[in-house]
């Protein structure tokens, strides 16, 4: 379908319904409020067994890929996949795998899947074997034996399906688990905060699902929804629909992952119409230097954010909301390249051009929307405060030259690419020598929509962010316009339309050989589409 | 796509008709008269989207409505009584019976 047919389909949608008194959607604001009293189920939090029960990684020999039922929303199984370990008498589901730098993890995934699948573990500086990729994805009934070190800083990264094609489907159906990686830094963190895992030490896995008429997960993609990613109907926490939790007035530790396919989200806390400062406290690649105060930031498909909320600074016992403020998504795939305006028909037809990609019953991109109630409780007197200094961050490895320039875009036929590539197993366009320092420019076509680029195989730092969209200028620092989670380490950065990102990376690994990695937009329907480069590094 | 897109197309106007009998003028009294010549009944299976208390109104993803030859779609029903809703969540999973006069529908029954 093309772009002006939907808005044209849009708009004559708004119209009709009107005409009956009523829109097919609620407003946002109507949305937003009605879904506010609605927040009535208790948030999944990591348990002994089940879903996300963490486990040290080194004790798990086997993770079994399966097909199974599970309560997505309460009362209703529905058809789920997940990563199924069995260690100690205890059954666990996706669980939170914790490691140590230098830990070894050996284990055996096991496909009981009725299609091909791999895990990737991502984030981590892996051997291409390691990695987990489409090239060694394994068909059903097969195995895979990972056997790895952890090399990297302590940090929240996270597994997940990476096989050609159907990864968004994978993932979509429930396969995704964090892997926290703690060192001295993060348990000097924990004891100064007096954090407990579970407790006042939490993950948020932030998801977006639809549901179908009996309540079970659905995932049915149209043409367009191929070409701008999957956005649900629900946005889920921890897999829980409407989540609450039960807070006291102290500091909590919130490690959040976007494990959504595609959906960004600007998040922030607020307690009624009030924005409640937050810390952040570190990204992809583990802890920052120092806290980072914000009101609002944005997170991309893969990212992870930690964050630091002192409910000491909510006023009275009204409800915190953890939500998605509204920002405009950047669905600008019809503007004109040079000009950056919206074609002549759309504005003509008098639809905004910078509309939404809305599937019906989606929650539109960029819409806000409440994520998860806090409810503050009574609870003793809590004195700690956050330390000034958390951590040593590696520096950017930047070289001077020119950088190797990606540009970031479609063909006009529903097709996104990169420098016009696409994903073919057996090619590798872009070749770095091991132990080479490189700064790449991932520049973001204007007619495009952001894009969350990950490169496997090696962290990188961001270095400077040029013509970035007034959104995005709003939250950048005075240097580079740098925003606050580019002082970490990153394995995914969010682009957007127009913006051009310097990063730097350092192709400095002790795996023998060449190794061949990817890297790809992360928005899961580009990836599937083939929005991914293979590149070699000769050793 | 074109057919997605023309089910919700029809789904909004027939909310919009739907939700019609309880706007100012379209009178409640409409419920509580015997059933017209020619009224069907339908049953169906949905999952709740939205509840509009003050219009006495669900929103329902729903499967195929039997007895009214009407297919899946998501779509907006006023109740009978508006202590139907009393009981009824967003995302939760109903069965329900339903009129159709032949311009306006009505649930009868939800659970």
């Amino acid at each position: 379908m093309k772009h002006w047919s939907r808005r044209k389909f849009l708009a004559a949608l708004a119209g009709a319904a009107g005409l009956g008194g009523l829109s097919g959607r609620p407003n946002a604001a109507f949305a937003a409020a009605n879904a506010a009293g609605q927040f009535t189920h208790r948030l999944r939090l990591p348990g002994a067994s089940g879903l996300y029960a963490a486990v040290m990684a080194k004790d798990v020999r086997q993770l079994t890929v399966s097909e199974l039922d599970f309560e997505v929303l309460p009362g209703i199984l529905s058809p789920f996949r997940a990563y199924v370990a069995d260690v100690g008498g205890r059954r666990l589901l996706n669980p939170t795998l914790l490691a140590r730098p230098g830990d070894q993890i050996r284990l055996r995934m096991v496909n009981r899947l009725k299609q091909p699948t791999i895990i990737h573990w991502h984030g981590l500086t892996n051997d291409e074997r390691n990695d987990g990729v489409g090239n060694y994805q394994v068909g059903p009934d097969g195995n895979f034996d990972y056997a790895f070190t952890v090399r990297d800083r302590a940090a929240n990264y996270w597994y997940h399906p990476h096989p050609h094609d159907i990864a968004g489907e994978q993932a979509y159906k429930g396969l995704a688990g964090l892997l926290i990686v703690k060192d001295e830094d993060e348990e000097r963190l924990s004891r100064a905060l007096d954090l407990v895992p579970g407790v006042t030490d939490i993950p948020l896995v932030i998801q977006d699902r639809s549901f179908n008429f009996e309540g079970k997960l659905e995932y049915k993609l149209s043409r367009e929804q191929m070409f701008m990613g999957f956005l649900g109907e629900e946005i889920l926490v921890n897999l829980t629909v409407r989540p609450y939790f039960d807070a006291a007035r102290r500091i909590y530790r919130f490690r959040i992952l976007n494990g959504s396919n595609a959906r960004s989200y600007r998040l922030a806390f607020a307690q009624g119409n009030r924005l409640l400062d937050y810390y952040l406290i570190g990204t992809d690649g583990g802890l920052l230097e120092q806290p980072h105060k914000l009101r609002e930031t944005f997170i991309g498909a893969a990212q992870r954010l930690d964050v630091l909320l002192d409910l000491r600074a909510a006023s009275g016992n009204e409800p915190v909301f953890l939500k998605s403020l509204a920002f405009d998504p950047m669905h600008n795939e019809s503007v004109d390249e040079k000009t950056g305006k919206p074609p002549a028909a759309a504005a003509q037809g008098g639809a905004d051009p910078h509309a939404a990609h809305a599937a019906p019953g989606a929650i539109a991109d960029g819409t806000e929307t409440p994520l998860l109630r806090i409810n503050i409780k009574s609870s003793p007197e809590y004195k700690r405060e956050i330390p000034p200094q958390l951590s040593r961050v590696p520096r950017p490895a930047a070289v001077a030259g020119e950088p190797r320039r990606l540009r970031l875009g479609h063909d006009g036929k529903g097709n996104w690419n990169i420098n016009g590539w696409r994903f073919n197993m057996h090619e590798t366009p872009v070749v770095v020598r091991r132990g080479a320092r490189e700064t790449w420019l991932l520049q973001n076509n204007r007619a495009s929509m952001p894009h969350p680029i990950h490169i496997h195989g090696f962290q990188f730092r961001v270095i400077e962010r040029q013509n970035s969209p007034a959104q995005i200028k709003a939250l950048a620092g005075r240097q580079n316009g740098l925003l606050p989670q580019d002082l970490g380490l990153l394995d995914t950065v969010l682009v957007w339309p127009g913006e051009s990102v310097r990063i730097a990376l350092d192709f400095s690994h002790p795996f023998s050989g060449d190794q061949t990695y990817m890297f790809h937009c992360h928005n899961l329907e580009h990836e599937d589409t083939g929005m991914m480069v293979g590149y070699k590094v000769k050793a | 796509m074109k057919n997605i897109l023309w089910i919700t197309l029809i789904a909004a106007l027939g909310a919009g008709t739907a939700f019609a009998q309880n706007q100012p003028g379209g009178k409640q009294s409409l419920y509580a008269q015997a059933p017209a010549a020619g009224q069907k009944t339908g049953k169906g299976t949905g999952l709740i989207q939205r509840i509009d208390q003050d219009k006495g109104a669900v929103t329902i993803k729903h499967g195929p409505l039997q007895g009214l030859d009407m297919p899946a779609m998501t779509m907006s029903f006023p109740v009978k009584d508006k202590a139907m809703l009393a009981n009824l969540q967003p995302l939760q999973k109903v069965e329900f019976e339903l009129a159709y006069d032949g311009r306006n529908y009505l649930i009868t029954k939800i659970k």
